[in-house]
């Protein structure tokens, strides 16, 4: 039943899509678009299905490794923006230093991480949580700092102190800041995880990397399509978290991600 | 009686330009006093300067640190991911007092049956019920009240005025309101000050016997026609 409301609130969405890969199935047959540049989605669907059983051990393989990425990224942003927000010196000591892991691609240090990690799930993981700590940090930071003045003038009337001040009003104005930031991020945790495959093996990275020397344009495609289907996984599961958060608490007033 | 705030020779200056000088108040227990000024005279800025949130550049003011206060602003200002009750309660978590029963006042500003809606599930009007109730609820010896019903329709406004009115004098309240009404100073205080930029001290002040009853009166409209030609005149 939830999956049918799902399926019918996307419904746009799924109807777009069958139709731009009808049109695509036609192009490439009819010789319009050679089959060698862009596989026909029938092929791409023939591809996952011959392949299942490699498709699904890489796609948990992936998957476990970019969720455990996330959920660690979630946890130090959050963490680091909360110390920053309450040592302001700390914050600007520091923040620069954050800016490293936004700026620098993960593809350049990706082989470095192979060095300290070794080849395997760690290497990914670690890949996963660099690509995606900066927004939650800049997020939640951005969300704790960015008080309504009035409601803060409230506070200070009240005689709170600090502690009070973050526990009582700045954590919860965070929230909608802070959960836009996890819809970045939840993107960027895949990308990171399959970069962190490109070098280090494992998990839909690495079949990419293999069906690209073998010329196996339906396998790419088909490792595409599971990519996304992740990353639509995840920022689902982050609605419906934040629809029944905002059921019980209206914590920031009609938001939909 | 004694003064609950006395206010002296108060000045404030902002960025080398003087928003307001010379000015004495005093707010004894029951007072109910309006200031009234056009638009950027300095009003609100003496208001928080009197509830403490602003140091002032000149005079002083006695008797601030030992009184407690409350204050109503424009905008409502409930936390959004509270219940009405919840939010009534805060200004007792935060200091730490033990919870005092929220009922009956929310009975007295006519929100008992609102009590588990969260903020963007009343009317504005109701909002500013929750607002004063707040405000009320710790008992304060002064209110403050910054133009608390400027955006509010003529019928809310009204009960709301006549609400502050009563609670005040049931909980022997302080009132001091800033407003640009001038018919709701006259109507809600009994001393009156006009205020005017650029002019040191309260252009002029006016004091009024008793509470207008009933709410239109002959009396209380050659008042407000008596400060309106004034505030043309500056």
């Amino acid at each position: 039943m939830i999956m049918f409301r799902y399926f019918l609130s996307r419904r746009h969405f799924i109807l777009a899509f069958v139709f731009l890969c009808f049109i695509a199935e036609i192009l490439v047959s009819s010789g319009l678009i050679p089959a060698n540049l862009v596989p026909p989605p029938s092929y791409v669907m023939q591809a996952l299905f011959e392949n299942s059983s490699e498709f699904t051990k890489a796609f948990c393989e992936t998957a476990s490794a970019a969720c455990a990425g996330y959920l660690i990224s979630i946890f130090l942003g959050v963490s680091i923006a909360l110390v920053f927000s309450m040592f302001n010196c700390l914050k600007k000591a520091l923040l620069p230093l954050a800016l490293f892991f936004q700026t620098v691609p993960i593809i350049a240090i990706a082989p470095l991480l192979v060095i300290y990690f070794g080849f395997g799930p760690v290497t990914v993981v670690v890949s996963a949580l660099i690509v995606s700590i900066f927004p939650i940090l800049a997020g939640t930071l951005i969300g704790l700092e960015a008080v309504e003045p009035g409601e803060l003038e409230l506070f200070k009337i009240w005689q709170a102190s600090p502690w009070q001040i973050l526990i009582k009003l700045r954590i919860p104005s965070a929230y909608l800041s802070f959960i836009s930031s996890l819809k970045i991020s939840a993107g960027l945790a895949v990308i990171g995880a399959v970069a962190g495959e490109f070098v280090a093996g494992g998990g839909l990275g690495s079949m990419i990397d293999s069906a690209r020397t073998q010329q196996r344009i339906d396998l790419v495609f088909a490792s595409l399509f599971l990519l996304s289907l992740l990353a639509i996984i995840m920022i689902s599961i982050l609605r419906a978290l934040n629809h029944w958060i905002q059921s019980k608490r209206p914590f920031a007033t009609a938001i939909d991600l | 009686m004694n003064a609950l705030l006395e206010a002296q020779n108060l000045g404030l200056k902002y960025a080398e330009k003087s928003i307001f000088s010379q000015l004495n108040l005093t707010v004894s227990p029951g007072d109910r006093i309006s200031i009234i000024g056009r638009s950027g005279c300095g009003k609100t800025s003496l208001l928080r300067v009197l509830a403490g949130l602003q140091t002032p550049s000149f005079g002083n003011i006695s008797g601030q640190e030992n009184f407690k206060f409350s204050m109503v602003f424009q905008d409502p200002r409930l936390l959004a991911w509270r219940t009405v009750e919840e939010n009534l309660q805060l200004p007792f978590e935060l200091q730490k007092i033990k919870l005092r029963t929220t009922e009956s006042l929310l009975e007295q500003v006519g929100l008992k049956a609102s009590q588990k809606l969260f903020p963007h599930q009343l009317s504005l009007g109701m909002k500013m019920r929750v607002s004063i109730a707040r405000a009320l609820i710790t008992r304060p010896k002064v209110l403050f009240m910054d133009e608390p019903f400027a955006a509010l329709d003529e019928i809310t406004r009204e009960d709301l005025q006549d609400l502050v009115l009563d609670l005040t004098q049931k909980f022997s309240i302080a009132l001091v309101l800033v407003t640009h009404s001038i018919f709701e100073a006259c109507y809600m205080g009994q001393e009156i000050h006009l205020m005017h930029a650029q002019k040191p001290g309260f252009k002029k002040s006016w004091r009024q016997q008793q509470k207008s009853i009933p709410r239109f009166n002959k009396d209380l409209f050659s008042l407000v026609t008596e400060i309106s030609t004034e505030l043309r005149k500056a």
